[in-house]
């Protein structure tokens, strides 16, 4: 059965359709909340949350773009509601702008994981995986659907709300961004003379 | 040299994403520039790193989803917690504005063409703002005849066509029909200046909506509370996400009740949801809202 038609019964009532999308995506919806929040128990309920949403509110969902990109949406506005409602409550000591080069003020990575010399694939994983936890929530939300998500230029400014143009400068700004945080905490190699 | 324009290619680059003249146009460039290319390494193992991350959902998450769809929603209903009435301190002031619209009203309707046969006897129209340039046959306030001005206060001519009187009966009912009627100040735009009963009633919690016509989620909230205007300061506080929506945490709603208790909006604070949850407040002027 392909997605459509599974999208399509789960529309009309049907549990097991739409249990058969819930396990084809929730990876993915769990993986985008974990980038988004940093936190696995406020990832698993957001994503929990997603897929609640996403079933009282199949019937608005018209086809006019994939149901991943829909989904993806639903689960972004949950987490910006959420980081809002998070970020009222914290203090923030360093001002957050998309042109802010600039580290924030947050947890610091483990300085332990810093590779001396070649860094193992491992150690650069989970140094890129803290250092994305670093970044504005605007770099990290558009970061996160092209790496994570795997999602189009396209796609990522359907769910963003974004211009592709935009889509393509901040995606560009958020990984120079991101190798500046990684620059500054030692956990970026040098990379090996080109020919 | 200057690296910055070719950020975006490069970026671009990683992705698939550039067309062939752009692509060819970023090799000519990176044969030339080291700083380039080493800045294309680096971010190519960033990306490489990036797309090899994975996580994996909680095993029970799935029952967990099934679990909530089958547990029937609360259905919460709000009541008013007094009798809809205005406060003594307004009365003057609602006297007053009473007085003013029901006298621009008879004078308006009592000179020129005024053709409203569909008009009901007795019923006044409220000028949302007297404008003696848009109506022309609104009174100055020393009395004058507008008809006398021979500037932009000019009432309009007795022998204004019938063309030209239905086109502003139009206008003047479409107006009309966005202007709230003058017997009930609380549905005056200006709210915030004017005060009055103004009961707030709690939607189905918990709810979910689109705030546009979009067919996709919006944003998501625990509780919806409908106002029939726009308290003062609200917009200060709580985050525009569209015309007259607004949205804020339950913790910061509860905090702004007593606030609103006191202009007569009455919203109950049980109904909001735990304090970290997000409340959409959606404003509709004019809305005769009652509970």
């Amino acid at each position: 059965m392909t997605e459509q038609e599974l999208v399509a019964r789960a529309q009309k009532g049907s549990e097991d359709a739409f249990a058969q999308l819930m396990g084809a995506y929730q990876n993915k919806v769990y993986h985008l909340a974990l980038r988004l929040t940093s936190s696995p128990d406020d990832a698993a309920e957001l994503t929990q949350e997603a897929f609640f949403k996403a079933w009282q509110s199949l019937s608005s969902f018209q086809g006019s773009s994939a149901f991943s990109t829909w989904l993806y949406r639903l689960t972004n506005n949950l987490c910006i509601d959420f980081l809002r409602s998070k970020r009222r409550r914290q203090v923030i000591s360093s001002a957050q702008s998309l042109d802010d080069e600039e580290l924030h003020q947050r947890e610091v990575p483990d300085p332990r994981l810093t590779p001396q010399g070649e860094v193992e694939r491992q150690e650069l994983r989970e140094a890129v995986r803290q250092a994305i936890d670093l970044l504005s929530p605007e770099h990290r939300s558009v970061l996160v659907l092209r790496e994570i998500s795997g999602l189009s230029y396209t796609e990522i400014a359907q769910v963003l709300d974004l211009e592709e143009g935009t889509v393509k400068s901040r995606l560009a700004r958020a990984r120079l961004a991101l190798r500046k945080i990684l620059l500054a905490h030692g956990n970026l190699f040098a990379p090996p003379p080109s020919n | 040299m200057d690296h910055e324009p070719w950020l975006e290619e490069i970026s671009a680059a990683l992705d698939d994403a550039l067309t062939p003249e752009e692509q060819a146009a970023l090799e000519a460039h990176l044969a030339q520039c080291s700083q380039c290319r080493a800045l294309m390494e680096e971010l190519g193992g960033i990306h490489s790193a990036c797309t090899s991350l994975t996580a994996q959902a909680p095993q029970d998450l799935s029952r967990r989803v099934m679990e909530k769809i089958h547990t029937p929603a609360p259905v919460v209903e709000l009541e008013s917690r007094r009798p809809r009435r205005l406060p003594r301190r307004y009365l003057g002031v609602a006297a007053m504005f009473a007085v003013v619209c029901l006298c621009g009203g008879l004078y308006f309707f009592g000179v020129g063409q005024d053709t409203s046969p569909d008009l009901p006897s007795g019923q006044s129209r409220s000028l949302p703002q007297p404008d003696v340039a848009d109506y022309g046959s609104v009174p100055s306030e020393q009395g004058e005849d507008p008809s006398a001005n021979g500037g932009e206060a000019q009432a309009q001519p007795p022998e204004e066509s019938a063309d030209t009187g239905e086109q502003r009966e139009a206008a003047l009912q479409s107006e009309a029909a966005d202007a709230p009627m003058s017997d009930d100040p609380a549905s005056d735009p200006s709210v915030s200046q004017i005060p009055g009963p103004q009961v707030a009633f709690n939607s189905v919690t918990p709810s979910q909506f689109a705030i546009s016509g979009d067919e996709t989620f919006q944003s998501t909230a625990s509780a919806t509370v409908v106002l029939s205007a726009l308290p003062e300061g609200l917009a200060d506080t709580a985050e525009m996400v569209e015309e007259d929506s607004y949205l804020i945490t339950a913790g910061e709603c509860r905090q702004l009740l007593p606030t609103w208790e006191e202009a007569g909006i009455l919203v109950s604070a049980d109904e909001l949801g735990e304090d970290d949850t997000m409340v959409l407040l959606q404003i509709q002027s004019g809305q005769a809202s009652q509970p």
